[in-house]
């Protein structure tokens, strides 16, 4: 049985273009149009935070030589030669995107996530910051005083995400929030985690 | 409303109508979204015209009548079926379209397609040469199998293609919407950094 008339052509009542039994083109014309203008909206937003330099996009960063080395080869744990599918996070005290990272995870480590601190100039002696939560004890926190796994790895810039999958080093990414941490992590970014402004404010925020 | 029958039809005659329909309704997708879309932002579809050298004096007066018949061609090739003339302005276009696409290869440089209004990166080329024995041979099939339904029921149909269109739109808005909710929340962090030193030491580096 069809689901609709298929006859051939129909009484002369039937054939108005606009029967008033199937309006529906009209409004779903108007609705097709004013979608198409809020992505036309949506997509100029992009490109103005795209000319302020707020796209929260991880960039990729080229691993060269160091792509398909197990991961103690360079330096990090042992332990990571195991793990089917872990992230290496790394941070370092100069950099202030770094230091909002480190304080964005409030001290928990997501599940698969290691995490290289590089003290900076605070030197090899440097202790964890208490107040930041992290246990300097756990095998999944390593310091790396003189930079020399991220010297293994030939790039020294941070924030960096390195992926680790049945224990070598695949791929990595320059990352710029916490919420990145987080999606590639394949988790939720808690509501702890999230600023005070959830919504626009009237200071102006972005959409 | 759409109303039931069961009247019996052969199975090869039924399977052609559904053809057609399928067919005449990708049709009118092609058209009349992509239509509207030019006509409610002209201004991208405008300067490919001009990069085509379309004289500016028609520009105006092109860059809302060329939309205007895609929406027209692809709306009436469902509400009018036993009107010949959808099919014509079908293939008509198809070949301007074709035509456009072979003028692209030709300039100098890159021609921006627009061809479903503004924000693509799409160029003229090929694309559209390789696309006009698709054009034309759907609509001759279409008018070749049949259009059997009425009036009445190719305004349904056309609501329906509308309603697909809306739905693929709301998709790309959905997916925006997201990217710019996670900009937001990062452009926070950044905008309100916490600068607490990840460690304790009396001296810190500036």
């Amino acid at each position: 049985m069809l689901p609709f008339s298929m006859s051939p052509r129909r009484p002369r009542e039937y054939r108005s273009c606009c029967d008033r039994h199937n309006p529906r083109a009209l409004p779903r014309g108007c609705t097709l149009l004013l979608l198409g203008a809020q992505v036309e909206l949506f997509r100029s937003l992009q490109q103005v935070r795209e000319q302020a330099g707020l796209l929260d996009r991880a960039t990729p960063v080229d691993l060269g030589s160091a792509r398909g080395l197990r991961a103690s080869e360079v330096g990090l744990p042992v332990g990571l030669d195991t793990e089917t599918s872990a992230l290496v996070l790394f941070l370092s005290d100069k950099c202030f995107v770094c230091r909002s990272i480190a304080a964005g995870l409030q001290g928990a480590l997501l599940r698969g996530v290691w995490l290289v601190l590089d003290p900076g100039s605070a030197g090899p002696d440097a202790q964890l910051a208490p107040a930041l939560g992290f246990n300097a004890e756990d095998e999944k926190v390593v310091v790396d005083p003189e930079r020399k796994i991220m010297k293994a790895i030939g790039t020294l810039g941070t924030p960096l995400v390195l992926s680790v999958e049945h224990g070598r080093l695949t791929r990595a990414s320059g990352i710029t929030s916490t919420r990145q941490v987080y999606e590639l992590a394949g988790s939720a970014l808690p509501q702890q985690a999230r600023p005070e402004s959830d919504h626009v404010k009237q200071e102006g925020m972005m959409a | 409303m759409l109303r039931l029958e069961t009247r019996a039809r052969a199975p090869g005659r039924m399977t052609g109508d559904f053809a057609a329909l399928a067919l005449a309704g990708v049709l009118a997708g092609l058209l009349t979204g992509p239509g509207l879309e030019k006509l409610r932002a002209p201004e991208s579809f405008s300067s490919t015209l001009k990069a085509l050298g379309l004289p500016s004096a028609v520009l105006r007066t092109a860059s809302i009548t060329l939309p205007a018949a895609e929406v027209l061609a692809g709306a009436c090739v469902l509400l009018l079926p036993t009107q010949l003339w959808p099919i014509a302005l079908i293939i008509a276009l198809a070949f301007g379209f074709a035509l456009a696409g072979a003028l692209g290869l030709r300039a100098e440089s890159p021609i921006s397609c627009s061809c479903f209004g503004g924000g693509s990166e799409a160029v003229l080329g090929k694309r559209q040469l390789y696309a006009f024995p698709l054009w034309a041979g759907a609509a001759v099939s279409v008018e070749a199998i049949g259009r059997s339904w009425s009036s009445g029921e190719g305004a349904a149909y056309l609501a329906v293609v509308l309603a697909v269109l809306c739905g693929l739109r709301a998709v790309s808005l959905a997916r925006l919407w997201r990217d710019a909710k996670a900009d937001r929340l990062a452009a926070s962090e950044s905008l309100q950094p916490r600068h607490a030193p990840i460690f304790d030491v009396a001296k810190e580096a500036t």
